[in-house]
């Protein structure tokens, strides 16, 4: 192809559209249900397998305790429908990790129900949820 | 965010075959969210710690997915049984492509 000025003119313009492009995008988060739907995928969905603890009231949403209790779960899923990523952490557990149990500390945007996931052995996702206020929000 | 990053591990130095042993993790990040805005007004890029992936002589004990919503200085606590005397090695992976690593020796008497 020989080099003319409408071909570089048009190269140019391209790659001016795709940094623009670019630069612009946000990244689309995925709301909570489709966070949950990705993690459950066709199995069945059973509540009360699993215990998530959270205070009922938060005054600073910055650093907020979480503990999921999962006997048995290979996997758990935190979700956190009001903020601004949803998926808030999910943990694998080994052979040695033979409680199932693991606990940190979240950010969360606002008053809202956390859900807590957990896959078992037969397939099946386990659900439990946490109403919790919260005073100062801790995202942003 | 590779400077001055500390990492903290709580466990027992010993323990009986079988015990189930607690064990603590602390990591010194700020964990940007990206979801916040410099004085500028400009938006501040994410920068956190994106994965702790603990082992016991290689084989996994947890492996942690962490996201914007997990606090400053990201803490886990986890529960583990132990058979036989090793090594928890402890990795943490932050979005500046840094590895952070610790490790704490158990042994079974």
């Amino acid at each position: 192809m020989r080099l003319t000025r409408r071909t570089l003119m048009t190269i140019a313009g391209a790659a001016w559209a795709g940094r623009w492009g670019t630069a612009r995008a946000q990244p689309v988060e995925p709301d909570a249900e489709q966070v949950i739907a990705e993690f459950v995928g066709n199995a069945p969905v059973r509540t009360g397998g699993i215990a998530l603890q959270l205070p009922d009231v938060a005054e600073d949403g910055h650093r907020v305790r979480a503990e999921i209790d999962a006997p048995g779960a290979r996997e758990v899923l935190l979700v956190a429908p009001a903020n601004p990523v949803k998926a808030v952490v999910s943990v694998e557990f080994g052979e040695m990790a033979v409680t199932h149990r693991v606990a940190t500390r979240i950010r969360l945007a606002g008053p809202q129900e956390v859900v807590a996931l957990g896959r078992m052995p037969d397939g099946s996702v386990q659900k439990v949820t946490h109403r919790i206020d919260v005073l100062v929000g801790g995202c942003g | 965010m590779a400077g001055g990053v500390r990492t903290r591990i709580k466990l027992p130095d010993t323990a009986a075959a079988g015990e189930i042993i607690t064990i603590k993790t602390q990591v010194t990040h700020l964990m940007e969210t990206g979801h916040r805005l410099d004085s500028a007004g400009l938006p501040m890029p994410r920068s956190i710690i994106h994965r702790l992936h603990c082992t016991f002589d290689g084989e996994t004990v947890v492996d942690v997915d962490l996201r914007p919503g997990i606090s400053t200085n990201p803490f886990f606590e986890f529960d583990a049984r132990v058979t036989r005397s090793g090594l928890f090695e402890f990795a943490w992976y932050d979005d500046d492509g840094s590895v952070y690593t610790a490790s704490e020796a158990v042994t079974v008497t």
